[in-house]
Protein backbone atom coordinates (compact mmCIF):
# COMPACT_ATOMS: atom_id res chain seq x y z
CA UNK A 1 0.00 0.00 0.00
CA UNK A 2 2.75 2.96 1.13
CA UNK A 3 4.92 1.72 -1.78
CA UNK A 4 1.76 1.89 -4.23
CA UNK A 5 1.61 5.73 -2.61
CA UNK A 6 4.85 6.27 -3.48
CA UNK A 7 5.05 5.78 -6.94
CA UNK A 8 2.16 7.85 -7.26
CA UNK A 9 3.97 10.35 -5.56
CA UNK A 10 6.55 10.03 -8.16
CA UNK A 11 4.54 10.43 -10.81
CA UNK A 12 2.73 13.59 -9.97
CA UNK A 13 5.51 15.14 -8.97
CA UNK A 14 6.63 14.47 -12.39
CA UNK A 15 3.97 16.33 -13.47
CA UNK A 16 3.82 18.83 -10.97
CA UNK A 17 7.25 19.71 -12.12
CA UNK A 18 6.39 20.22 -15.76
CA UNK A 19 3.61 23.00 -14.60
CA UNK A 20 6.73 23.73 -11.94
CA UNK A 21 9.43 24.27 -14.52
CA UNK A 22 7.36 26.03 -17.22
CA UNK A 23 6.26 28.80 -14.28
CA UNK A 24 9.83 29.41 -12.95
CA UNK A 25 10.63 30.12 -16.76
CA UNK A 26 7.84 32.66 -17.16
CA UNK A 27 8.79 34.03 -13.20
CA UNK A 28 12.38 34.57 -14.18
CA UNK A 29 12.00 36.18 -17.21
CA UNK A 30 8.57 38.55 -17.13
CA UNK A 31 9.07 38.96 -13.22
CA UNK A 32 5.32 38.16 -13.70
CA UNK A 33 3.38 36.20 -11.23
CA UNK A 34 2.13 34.20 -14.31
CA UNK A 35 -1.43 32.72 -12.37
CA UNK A 36 -3.33 32.64 -16.14
CA UNK A 37 -0.38 29.34 -16.38
CA UNK A 38 -3.15 27.51 -14.83
CA UNK A 39 -5.51 28.35 -17.39
CA UNK A 40 -3.54 27.70 -19.75
CA UNK A 41 -2.92 23.76 -18.14
CA UNK A 42 -7.17 23.57 -18.60
CA UNK A 43 -7.20 25.61 -22.21
CA UNK A 44 -4.60 22.76 -23.20
CA UNK A 45 -7.62 19.77 -22.21
CA UNK A 46 -9.99 22.12 -23.97
CA UNK A 47 -7.88 22.37 -27.23
CA UNK A 48 -7.13 18.68 -26.79
CA UNK A 49 -11.09 17.55 -26.61
CA UNK A 50 -12.41 19.93 -29.16
CA UNK A 51 -10.01 18.96 -31.91
CA UNK A 52 -9.38 15.50 -31.03
CA UNK A 53 -13.48 15.25 -31.61
CA UNK A 54 -13.12 17.01 -34.59
CA UNK A 55 -10.43 14.73 -36.53
CA UNK A 56 -11.85 11.85 -35.10
CA UNK A 57 -13.91 10.80 -37.61
CA UNK A 58 -12.08 11.33 -41.06
CA UNK A 59 -8.89 10.16 -39.32
CA UNK A 60 -7.03 7.54 -37.76
CA UNK A 61 -6.91 7.34 -33.85
CA UNK A 62 -2.92 7.88 -33.78
CA UNK A 63 -2.84 10.51 -36.42
CA UNK A 64 -5.73 12.16 -34.78
CA UNK A 65 -4.39 12.21 -31.47
CA UNK A 66 -0.95 13.73 -32.68
CA UNK A 67 -2.21 16.11 -34.72
CA UNK A 68 -4.41 17.57 -31.90
CA UNK A 69 -1.46 17.91 -29.37
CA UNK A 70 0.42 19.98 -32.17
CA UNK A 71 -2.73 22.24 -33.00
CA UNK A 72 -3.25 22.65 -29.32
CA UNK A 73 -0.41 23.39 -28.57
CA UNK A 74 -0.08 25.78 -31.15
CA UNK A 75 -2.91 27.64 -30.10
CA UNK A 76 -1.82 27.81 -26.60
CA UNK A 77 1.41 29.71 -28.11
CA UNK A 78 -0.14 31.90 -29.98
CA UNK A 79 -2.84 32.65 -26.74
CA UNK A 80 0.38 33.29 -24.82
CA UNK A 81 1.79 35.41 -27.02
CA UNK A 82 -1.70 37.60 -27.70
CA UNK A 83 -1.32 37.83 -23.73
CA UNK A 84 2.06 39.46 -23.59
CA UNK A 85 1.32 41.94 -26.15
CA UNK A 86 -1.77 42.64 -25.01
CA UNK A 87 -1.57 42.66 -21.46
CA UNK A 88 2.04 42.05 -19.89
CA UNK A 89 4.42 43.85 -22.30
CA UNK A 90 2.67 46.83 -21.14
CA UNK A 91 2.55 46.53 -17.62
CA UNK A 92 6.60 46.04 -18.24
CA UNK A 93 6.81 49.27 -20.04
CA UNK A 94 5.34 51.00 -17.32
CA UNK A 95 7.46 48.98 -14.51
CA UNK A 96 4.31 48.49 -12.30
CA UNK A 97 5.00 46.33 -9.16
CA UNK A 98 4.95 43.07 -9.07
CA UNK A 99 1.53 42.83 -6.80
CA UNK A 100 -0.16 44.65 -9.56
CA UNK A 101 0.97 42.34 -12.20
CA UNK A 102 -0.14 39.49 -10.09
CA UNK A 103 -3.18 41.32 -10.36
CA UNK A 104 -3.46 41.51 -14.36
CA UNK A 105 -2.72 38.27 -14.51
CA UNK A 106 -5.37 36.98 -12.23
CA UNK A 107 -7.94 39.17 -14.32
CA UNK A 108 -6.50 37.22 -17.46
CA UNK A 109 -6.84 33.64 -15.69
CA UNK A 110 -10.54 34.42 -14.64
CA UNK A 111 -11.43 36.00 -18.12
CA UNK A 112 -9.56 32.48 -19.57
CA UNK A 113 -11.50 30.17 -17.38
CA UNK A 114 -14.61 32.02 -17.38
CA UNK A 115 -14.97 31.77 -21.12
CA UNK A 116 -14.22 27.91 -21.15
CA UNK A 117 -17.13 27.97 -18.82
CA UNK A 118 -19.21 30.18 -20.99
CA UNK A 119 -18.90 27.96 -24.29
CA UNK A 120 -18.08 24.71 -22.89
CA UNK A 121 -20.17 24.39 -19.64
CA UNK A 122 -19.36 23.28 -16.17
CA UNK A 123 -19.02 19.77 -16.64
CA UNK A 124 -15.41 17.93 -16.29
CA UNK A 125 -14.19 16.61 -19.00
CA UNK A 126 -12.00 14.01 -19.67
CA UNK A 127 -10.06 12.77 -22.78
CA UNK A 128 -9.95 8.99 -22.60
CA UNK A 129 -9.13 6.96 -19.65
CA UNK A 130 -9.86 3.78 -20.61
CA UNK A 131 -5.86 2.43 -20.17
CA UNK A 132 -4.76 -1.40 -19.77
CA UNK A 133 -2.61 -1.86 -16.20
CA UNK A 134 0.65 -2.28 -17.14
CA UNK A 135 2.72 -3.72 -14.24
CA UNK A 136 0.59 -5.35 -11.21
CA UNK A 137 2.27 -7.12 -8.08
CA UNK A 138 2.14 -7.45 -4.74
CA UNK A 139 3.55 -4.10 -4.18
CA UNK A 140 2.08 -1.61 -6.79
CA UNK A 141 0.08 -1.50 -9.83
CA UNK A 142 1.40 0.93 -12.96
CA UNK A 143 -1.10 1.88 -15.71
CA UNK A 144 -0.20 2.82 -19.00
CA UNK A 145 -0.83 6.26 -19.09
CA UNK A 146 1.31 6.75 -15.62
CA UNK A 147 4.29 5.39 -17.15
CA UNK A 148 3.67 7.06 -20.58
CA UNK A 149 3.41 10.20 -18.27
CA UNK A 150 6.94 9.18 -16.77
CA UNK A 151 8.41 8.26 -19.49
CA UNK A 152 7.57 11.88 -21.21
CA UNK A 153 8.44 14.12 -18.20
CA UNK A 154 11.61 12.44 -17.29
CA UNK A 155 12.55 13.60 -21.09
CA UNK A 156 10.79 16.92 -21.23
CA UNK A 157 12.63 17.97 -17.64
CA UNK A 158 16.48 16.35 -19.57
CA UNK A 159 15.86 18.63 -22.06
CA UNK A 160 14.87 21.85 -20.16
CA UNK A 161 18.48 20.78 -17.80
CA UNK A 162 20.20 20.72 -21.11
CA UNK A 163 18.90 23.43 -22.29
CA UNK A 164 19.45 25.75 -18.80
CA UNK A 165 23.23 25.44 -19.71
CA UNK A 166 22.51 27.06 -23.33
CA UNK A 167 22.94 30.74 -23.52
CA UNK A 168 20.10 31.80 -23.64
CA UNK A 169 18.97 30.32 -20.59
CA UNK A 170 21.82 32.69 -19.62
CA UNK A 171 19.80 35.63 -20.87
CA UNK A 172 16.67 34.96 -18.65
CA UNK A 173 19.37 35.36 -15.51
CA UNK A 174 20.08 38.10 -16.88
CA UNK A 175 16.75 39.80 -17.23
CA UNK A 176 15.47 38.30 -13.73
CA UNK A 177 19.41 40.00 -12.18
CA UNK A 178 18.64 43.47 -13.84
CA UNK A 179 16.55 44.05 -16.83
CA UNK A 180 17.99 47.33 -17.77
CA UNK A 181 21.99 46.40 -17.60
CA UNK A 182 20.93 43.06 -19.66
CA UNK A 183 19.59 45.44 -21.92
CA UNK A 184 22.80 47.61 -22.47
CA UNK A 185 24.87 44.37 -22.80
CA UNK A 186 22.68 43.59 -25.80
CA UNK A 187 20.04 41.16 -24.51
CA UNK A 188 16.50 40.98 -26.62
CA UNK A 189 14.81 41.09 -23.67
CA UNK A 190 11.73 41.39 -25.85
CA UNK A 191 12.54 38.37 -27.54
CA UNK A 192 13.75 36.64 -24.74
CA UNK A 193 10.61 36.61 -22.68
CA UNK A 194 8.44 35.60 -25.64
CA UNK A 195 10.36 32.40 -26.11
CA UNK A 196 10.42 31.87 -21.89
CA UNK A 197 6.36 32.48 -22.13
CA UNK A 198 5.97 30.03 -25.56
CA UNK A 199 8.32 27.57 -23.84
CA UNK A 200 7.00 27.69 -20.30
CA UNK A 201 3.29 27.32 -22.01
CA UNK A 202 3.86 24.24 -23.89
CA UNK A 203 5.42 22.72 -21.07
CA UNK A 204 2.33 23.66 -19.21
CA UNK A 205 0.00 22.76 -21.67
CA UNK A 206 1.55 19.12 -22.35
CA UNK A 207 0.96 18.49 -18.36
CA UNK A 208 -2.23 18.95 -18.85
CA UNK A 209 -3.10 16.87 -21.58
CA UNK A 210 -1.23 14.42 -20.05
CA UNK A 211 -3.29 14.32 -16.53
CA UNK A 212 -6.30 15.14 -18.79
CA UNK A 213 -5.90 11.12 -20.12
CA UNK A 214 -5.72 10.22 -16.65
CA UNK A 215 -8.38 11.86 -14.58
CA UNK A 216 -11.19 14.36 -15.45
CA UNK A 217 -10.41 17.60 -15.97
CA UNK A 218 -12.71 20.88 -14.94
CA UNK A 219 -12.33 24.54 -15.86
CA UNK A 220 -11.68 25.34 -11.90
CA UNK A 221 -8.70 22.75 -10.90
CA UNK A 222 -6.18 25.38 -12.57
CA UNK A 223 -5.80 27.45 -9.90
CA UNK A 224 -4.62 25.24 -6.92
CA UNK A 225 -2.41 23.39 -9.73
CA UNK A 226 -0.58 26.95 -10.57
CA UNK A 227 -0.52 27.91 -6.93
CA UNK A 228 0.95 24.21 -5.49
CA UNK A 229 3.55 24.68 -8.45
CA UNK A 230 4.58 28.49 -7.25
CA UNK A 231 4.89 26.93 -3.40
CA UNK A 232 7.27 24.47 -4.91
CA UNK A 233 9.04 27.08 -7.25
CA UNK A 234 9.29 29.24 -4.14
CA UNK A 235 10.39 26.22 -1.51
CA UNK A 236 12.72 25.39 -3.82
CA UNK A 237 14.50 28.93 -4.39
CA UNK A 238 13.41 31.26 -7.80
CA UNK A 239 16.74 30.74 -9.47
CA UNK A 240 17.38 27.23 -8.97
CA UNK A 241 15.42 24.96 -11.74
CA UNK A 242 16.95 21.67 -10.06
CA UNK A 243 15.28 23.39 -6.59
CA UNK A 244 12.10 23.79 -8.30
CA UNK A 245 12.29 19.92 -9.14
CA UNK A 246 13.12 18.64 -5.68
CA UNK A 247 10.54 20.67 -4.79
CA UNK A 248 8.00 19.46 -6.59
CA UNK A 249 8.75 16.11 -5.07
CA UNK A 250 9.02 17.13 -1.19
CA UNK A 251 5.65 18.51 -1.92
CA UNK A 252 4.04 15.89 -3.76
CA UNK A 253 5.28 13.17 -1.23
CA UNK A 254 4.27 15.02 1.72
CA UNK A 255 0.29 15.32 -0.07
CA UNK A 256 0.35 12.08 -0.45
CA UNK A 257 1.26 10.97 2.60
CA UNK A 258 -0.46 12.76 4.70
CA UNK A 259 -3.22 10.95 3.30
CA UNK A 260 -2.36 7.95 5.51
CA UNK A 261 -2.83 10.38 8.61
CA UNK A 262 -5.49 12.97 7.57
CA UNK A 263 -8.07 12.64 5.46
CA UNK A 264 -7.97 13.51 1.25
CA UNK A 265 -10.01 17.52 2.44
CA UNK A 266 -7.20 18.96 4.62
CA UNK A 267 -4.43 18.38 1.26
CA UNK A 268 -5.34 22.32 0.86
CA UNK A 269 -4.62 23.01 4.13
CA UNK A 270 -1.23 21.52 4.03
CA UNK A 271 0.29 22.63 1.02
CA UNK A 272 -0.83 26.80 2.07
CA UNK A 273 0.62 26.09 5.34
CA UNK A 274 3.70 25.20 4.00
CA UNK A 275 3.87 28.33 1.37
CA UNK A 276 3.32 30.58 4.50
CA UNK A 277 5.61 28.88 6.02
CA UNK A 278 8.25 28.81 3.12
CA UNK A 279 7.48 32.68 2.56
CA UNK A 280 7.71 34.13 6.54
CA UNK A 281 10.70 31.91 7.29
CA UNK A 282 12.86 30.83 3.90
CA UNK A 283 11.63 33.03 1.21
CA UNK A 284 14.99 32.32 -0.20
CA UNK A 285 14.17 28.87 -0.39
CA UNK A 286 15.85 26.47 0.39
CA UNK A 287 18.49 26.45 -2.21
CA UNK A 288 19.62 29.55 -3.09
CA UNK A 289 22.23 31.70 -5.08
CA UNK A 290 24.32 34.44 -3.11
CA UNK A 291 22.57 37.97 -3.63
CA UNK A 292 22.95 41.50 -2.52
CA UNK A 293 21.03 42.15 0.77
CA UNK A 294 19.63 45.49 -0.96
CA UNK A 295 18.50 42.85 -4.23
CA UNK A 296 16.83 40.25 -1.98
CA UNK B 1 -36.32 43.51 -8.07
CA UNK B 2 -35.59 43.53 -4.84
CA UNK B 3 -34.42 46.83 -4.19
CA UNK B 4 -34.33 46.76 -0.75
CA UNK B 5 -31.82 42.90 -1.25
CA UNK B 6 -29.65 45.53 -2.77
CA UNK B 7 -29.67 48.18 -0.87
CA UNK B 8 -28.67 45.76 1.94
CA UNK B 9 -25.87 44.19 -0.26
CA UNK B 10 -24.53 47.49 -1.13
CA UNK B 11 -23.82 48.62 2.75
CA UNK B 12 -22.13 45.37 3.07
CA UNK B 13 -19.63 45.55 0.23
CA UNK B 14 -19.21 49.53 1.10
CA UNK B 15 -18.03 48.21 4.78
CA UNK B 16 -16.07 45.36 3.27
CA UNK B 17 -14.43 47.93 0.51
CA UNK B 18 -13.55 50.60 2.82
CA UNK B 19 -11.66 48.39 5.28
CA UNK B 20 -10.03 46.95 2.45
CA UNK B 21 -9.34 50.35 1.11
CA UNK B 22 -8.07 50.84 4.69
CA UNK B 23 -5.19 48.37 4.15
CA UNK B 24 -4.84 48.78 0.46
CA UNK B 25 -4.83 51.94 -0.25
CA UNK B 26 -3.41 53.54 2.80
CA UNK B 27 -0.73 51.12 3.50
CA UNK B 28 0.29 49.33 0.34
CA UNK B 29 -0.40 46.06 1.30
CA UNK B 30 -2.55 44.52 -1.47
CA UNK B 31 -4.35 41.28 0.92
CA UNK B 32 -6.48 38.45 -0.51
CA UNK B 33 -7.56 37.86 2.82
CA UNK B 34 -10.68 39.94 3.20
CA UNK B 35 -12.72 37.18 2.33
CA UNK B 36 -11.42 35.35 5.33
CA UNK B 37 -12.24 37.94 8.24
CA UNK B 38 -15.63 37.96 6.50
CA UNK B 39 -16.38 34.29 6.57
CA UNK B 40 -14.42 34.25 10.40
CA UNK B 41 -16.96 37.53 11.09
CA UNK B 42 -20.08 35.19 10.12
CA UNK B 43 -19.07 32.25 11.88
CA UNK B 44 -18.10 33.57 15.33
CA UNK B 45 -21.20 35.40 15.23
CA UNK B 46 -23.36 32.66 14.37
CA UNK B 47 -21.47 29.75 16.93
CA UNK B 48 -21.79 32.50 19.56
CA UNK B 49 -25.47 33.63 19.11
CA UNK B 50 -26.27 29.44 18.17
CA UNK B 51 -24.20 27.74 21.01
CA UNK B 52 -24.34 30.75 23.99
CA UNK B 53 -27.59 31.94 23.23
CA UNK B 54 -26.21 35.47 22.80
CA UNK B 55 -27.60 38.58 21.74
CA UNK B 56 -26.68 39.80 18.50
CA UNK B 57 -24.69 42.94 19.87
CA UNK B 58 -22.51 41.32 22.53
CA UNK B 59 -21.80 37.98 19.90
CA UNK B 60 -20.68 41.12 17.33
CA UNK B 61 -18.25 42.45 19.68
CA UNK B 62 -16.86 38.53 20.22
CA UNK B 63 -16.56 38.26 16.51
CA UNK B 64 -14.77 41.67 16.42
CA UNK B 65 -12.42 40.98 18.76
CA UNK B 66 -11.92 36.94 17.78
CA UNK B 67 -11.07 39.03 14.46
CA UNK B 68 -8.30 41.63 15.54
CA UNK B 69 -6.43 38.90 17.32
CA UNK B 70 -6.47 36.65 13.96
CA UNK B 71 -5.71 39.86 12.14
CA UNK B 72 -2.17 40.19 14.09
CA UNK B 73 -1.09 36.92 11.39
CA UNK B 74 -1.46 39.83 8.52
CA UNK B 75 0.27 42.12 11.02
CA UNK B 76 3.12 39.74 11.40
CA UNK B 77 3.09 38.87 7.17
CA UNK B 78 3.44 42.64 7.14
CA UNK B 79 6.38 42.91 8.67
CA UNK B 80 8.02 40.40 7.17
CA UNK B 81 7.22 40.30 3.93
CA UNK B 82 6.96 42.82 0.77
CA UNK B 83 4.57 43.29 -2.15
CA UNK B 84 4.25 40.59 -4.01
CA UNK B 85 5.47 37.78 -1.18
CA UNK B 86 3.19 39.67 1.28
CA UNK B 87 0.07 39.05 -1.22
CA UNK B 88 0.85 35.87 -1.64
CA UNK B 89 1.24 34.88 1.92
CA UNK B 90 -2.63 36.68 2.20
CA UNK B 91 -3.69 34.80 -0.54
CA UNK B 92 -2.56 31.19 1.28
CA UNK B 93 -3.94 32.07 4.26
CA UNK B 94 -7.16 32.91 2.77
CA UNK B 95 -7.17 29.59 1.43
CA UNK B 96 -6.16 27.81 4.56
CA UNK B 97 -9.54 29.65 6.23
CA UNK B 98 -11.69 28.49 3.75
CA UNK B 99 -10.18 25.30 3.84
CA UNK B 100 -11.13 24.87 7.71
CA UNK B 101 -14.47 26.56 7.92
CA UNK B 102 -15.32 24.35 4.55
CA UNK B 103 -13.89 20.83 5.94
CA UNK B 104 -13.63 21.37 10.17
CA UNK B 105 -17.28 19.54 10.04
CA UNK B 106 -18.28 19.43 14.06
CA UNK B 107 -17.86 22.89 14.61
CA UNK B 108 -18.67 24.87 11.21
CA UNK B 109 -20.72 22.11 9.65
CA UNK B 110 -18.75 21.74 6.56
CA UNK B 111 -20.35 21.86 3.48
CA UNK B 112 -24.15 21.72 4.46
CA UNK B 113 -23.28 25.44 6.83
CA UNK B 114 -25.08 26.58 9.41
CA UNK B 115 -28.84 27.01 9.40
CA UNK B 116 -31.55 28.83 11.24
CA UNK B 117 -29.61 31.91 12.56
CA UNK B 118 -31.91 33.47 14.80
CA UNK B 119 -32.41 37.49 14.08
CA UNK B 120 -31.32 40.75 15.48
CA UNK B 121 -33.43 41.40 18.60
CA UNK B 122 -32.83 45.04 19.83
CA UNK B 123 -34.65 46.51 23.27
CA UNK B 124 -37.29 43.66 22.71
CA UNK B 125 -38.00 44.59 19.28
CA UNK B 126 -37.00 42.07 16.87
CA UNK B 127 -36.15 42.82 13.52
CA UNK B 128 -37.74 40.56 10.61
CA UNK B 129 -37.97 41.59 6.94
CA UNK B 130 -35.57 43.27 4.47
CA UNK B 131 -36.60 46.54 5.37
CA UNK B 132 -34.94 46.66 9.39
CA UNK B 133 -32.32 44.54 8.23
CA UNK B 134 -31.82 47.50 5.48
CA UNK B 135 -31.84 49.92 7.83
CA UNK B 136 -29.40 47.99 10.51
CA UNK B 137 -26.64 47.66 7.73
CA UNK B 138 -27.37 51.17 6.76
CA UNK B 139 -26.78 52.18 10.50
CA UNK B 140 -23.31 50.37 10.32
CA UNK B 141 -22.34 51.72 6.93
CA UNK B 142 -23.17 54.76 8.19
CA UNK B 143 -20.70 54.82 11.40
CA UNK B 144 -17.77 53.05 9.05
CA UNK B 145 -18.05 55.87 6.27
CA UNK B 146 -18.55 58.82 8.38
CA UNK B 147 -14.89 57.37 10.69
CA UNK B 148 -13.22 56.94 7.54
CA UNK B 149 -14.58 60.78 6.72
CA UNK B 150 -13.18 61.93 9.88
CA UNK B 151 -10.25 59.62 9.63
CA UNK B 152 -8.98 61.58 6.56
CA UNK B 153 -8.40 64.50 7.99
CA UNK B 154 -6.24 63.67 10.60
CA UNK B 155 -2.77 63.71 10.66
CA UNK B 156 -2.52 59.70 10.85
CA UNK B 157 -3.42 59.26 7.57
CA UNK B 158 -0.11 61.46 6.38
CA UNK B 159 1.25 59.07 8.19
CA UNK B 160 0.00 56.48 6.41
CA UNK B 161 0.42 57.77 3.08
CA UNK B 162 3.99 58.57 3.86
CA UNK B 163 4.64 54.69 4.56
CA UNK B 164 2.91 53.86 1.35
CA UNK B 165 4.83 56.08 -0.69
CA UNK B 166 8.04 55.70 0.77
CA UNK B 167 8.39 53.47 3.67
CA UNK B 168 12.37 54.38 3.93
CA UNK B 169 11.62 58.09 4.67
CA UNK B 170 8.67 57.16 7.14
CA UNK B 171 11.55 55.01 8.66
CA UNK B 172 14.09 57.98 8.54
CA UNK B 173 11.46 59.70 10.64
CA UNK B 174 11.82 57.62 13.29
CA UNK B 175 8.56 55.88 13.38
CA UNK B 176 7.50 52.61 14.03
CA UNK B 177 6.04 50.93 10.68
CA UNK B 178 4.96 47.99 12.45
CA UNK B 179 2.44 50.06 15.01
CA UNK B 180 0.76 51.23 11.73
CA UNK B 181 0.23 48.26 9.70
CA UNK B 182 -0.64 47.06 12.66
CA UNK B 183 -3.81 49.33 13.78
CA UNK B 184 -4.70 49.47 9.96
CA UNK B 185 -5.12 45.39 10.03
CA UNK B 186 -6.91 45.39 13.24
CA UNK B 187 -9.32 48.14 12.52
CA UNK B 188 -9.70 46.56 9.03
CA UNK B 189 -10.46 42.94 10.79
CA UNK B 190 -13.02 44.77 12.80
CA UNK B 191 -15.29 46.15 10.50
CA UNK B 192 -14.89 43.19 8.14
CA UNK B 193 -16.65 41.59 11.27
CA UNK B 194 -19.26 43.82 11.14
CA UNK B 195 -19.78 42.85 7.74
CA UNK B 196 -19.95 39.52 7.85
CA UNK B 197 -22.18 39.42 11.32
CA UNK B 198 -24.63 41.06 9.40
CA UNK B 199 -24.55 38.75 6.09
CA UNK B 200 -24.65 36.19 8.70
CA UNK B 201 -28.27 37.66 10.42
CA UNK B 202 -29.64 38.64 7.32
CA UNK B 203 -29.26 34.96 5.55
CA UNK B 204 -29.90 33.04 8.45
CA UNK B 205 -27.89 30.57 6.81
CA UNK B 206 -23.97 30.26 6.01
CA UNK B 207 -21.51 27.99 4.51
CA UNK B 208 -17.88 28.30 3.19
CA UNK B 209 -18.64 28.67 -0.14
CA UNK B 210 -19.76 32.40 0.58
CA UNK B 211 -16.18 33.43 1.70
CA UNK B 212 -13.86 32.02 -1.39
CA UNK B 213 -11.29 33.01 -2.70
CA UNK B 214 -13.52 34.75 -5.35
CA UNK B 215 -15.01 37.00 -2.92
CA UNK B 216 -11.16 38.16 -1.90
CA UNK B 217 -10.61 38.85 -5.71
CA UNK B 218 -14.46 40.80 -5.80
CA UNK B 219 -13.48 43.20 -3.30
CA UNK B 220 -9.95 43.70 -4.85
CA UNK B 221 -11.32 44.63 -7.83
CA UNK B 222 -13.80 46.75 -5.91
CA UNK B 223 -11.29 48.98 -4.50
CA UNK B 224 -9.26 48.76 -7.47
CA UNK B 225 -11.88 49.95 -10.32
CA UNK B 226 -13.05 52.74 -7.81
CA UNK B 227 -9.38 53.70 -6.70
CA UNK B 228 -7.50 53.45 -3.60
CA UNK B 229 -6.55 55.98 -1.30
CA UNK B 230 -9.73 57.66 -0.72
CA UNK B 231 -13.26 57.31 -0.01
CA UNK B 232 -15.81 57.70 -2.81
CA UNK B 233 -13.78 55.53 -4.69
CA UNK B 234 -14.50 52.23 -2.85
CA UNK B 235 -17.66 53.42 -2.27
CA UNK B 236 -18.49 53.61 -6.21
CA UNK B 237 -16.62 50.45 -7.11
CA UNK B 238 -19.09 48.39 -4.53
CA UNK B 239 -22.30 49.71 -5.48
CA UNK B 240 -21.01 49.42 -9.03
CA UNK B 241 -20.18 45.54 -8.75
CA UNK B 242 -23.44 44.92 -6.58
CA UNK B 243 -25.09 46.37 -9.14
CA UNK B 244 -23.60 44.74 -12.42
CA UNK B 245 -25.41 41.51 -11.41
CA UNK B 246 -28.85 43.00 -11.53
CA UNK B 247 -27.99 44.41 -15.36
CA UNK B 248 -26.97 40.72 -16.70
CA UNK B 249 -29.43 39.04 -15.49
CA UNK B 250 -31.83 41.13 -17.98
CA UNK B 251 -29.22 39.09 -20.47
CA UNK B 252 -31.65 35.99 -21.76
CA UNK B 253 -29.13 33.41 -20.91
CA UNK B 254 -29.43 30.53 -18.69
CA UNK B 255 -27.75 30.79 -14.85
CA UNK B 256 -24.67 29.20 -15.49
CA UNK B 257 -24.20 31.33 -18.27
CA UNK B 258 -24.83 34.41 -16.52
CA UNK B 259 -22.36 33.36 -14.01
CA UNK B 260 -19.15 32.83 -16.06
CA UNK B 261 -20.82 36.14 -18.22
CA UNK B 262 -20.37 38.30 -15.08
CA UNK B 263 -16.94 36.57 -14.02
CA UNK B 264 -16.29 37.61 -17.81
CA UNK B 265 -16.84 41.62 -17.35
CA UNK B 266 -15.27 41.53 -14.03
CA UNK B 267 -12.12 40.30 -15.53
CA UNK B 268 -12.27 42.41 -18.37
CA UNK B 269 -12.98 45.39 -16.30
CA UNK B 270 -10.20 44.50 -14.00
CA UNK B 271 -7.36 44.22 -16.96
CA UNK B 272 -8.56 47.14 -18.57
CA UNK B 273 -8.51 49.29 -15.79
CA UNK B 274 -4.80 47.88 -14.44
CA UNK B 275 -4.01 48.52 -18.01
CA UNK B 276 -5.13 52.03 -18.83
CA UNK B 277 -6.02 53.58 -15.64
CA UNK B 278 -3.85 52.22 -12.81
CA UNK B 279 -4.94 54.53 -9.91
CA UNK B 280 -8.79 53.24 -10.79
CA UNK B 281 -11.43 56.34 -11.66
CA UNK B 282 -10.93 58.31 -8.67
CA UNK B 283 -8.52 57.62 -7.06
CA UNK B 284 -5.25 59.49 -6.24
CA UNK B 285 -2.57 56.38 -5.54
CA UNK B 286 -1.47 54.17 -7.74
CA UNK B 287 0.31 50.55 -7.37
CA UNK B 288 3.66 51.58 -8.84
Amino acid sequence: MSFQILVYSITSALLLSLVAIGFNLIFNATKVFHLAHGAMYVSAVYAMYEFNRLFKQTLPDWISVALSIILSLLLLSVLIVVIEYLVYRPLYRKKVNSAISLISSLGVYMLVVNLLTFFFGNESISLNNNFKIVVSNDYFKLTEIELLQSIICIVLISVVILFSKTKFYTHIRAITDNYQVAEKFGVNVQRTRIIALIAGTVLVGIAGIMKGYEIAIEPNVGLTIVLTASVAVIIGGVNSLKGTILACFAIALIENYSVKFLSAQWKDLLTYTLLIGVLVFYKQGLISVKQRIETR
Amino acid sequence: MNWMHILFMCEIYVILSLSANLVSGYTGLLSFANAAFYGLGAYVTTLVMKNFGFNYFPSLLIAITFNVLISFIITFFSSRLKDLYFTLATLAFQVVVFSVLYNWEKVTGGSYGISEIPGVNILGYGLNGTKDYAILGGFFAAIVISFFYFFQRTPFVRLLECIRDRELGAVSLGKNISYYKFICNSVAAAFIAIAGSLFAVYNSYIDATSFTLNESILIVNMILIGGTGNLIGPVFGACFYVMLPELTRMIPIDSTQGASLQMIIYSLILILVVRFKPNGLFGKFKFQ
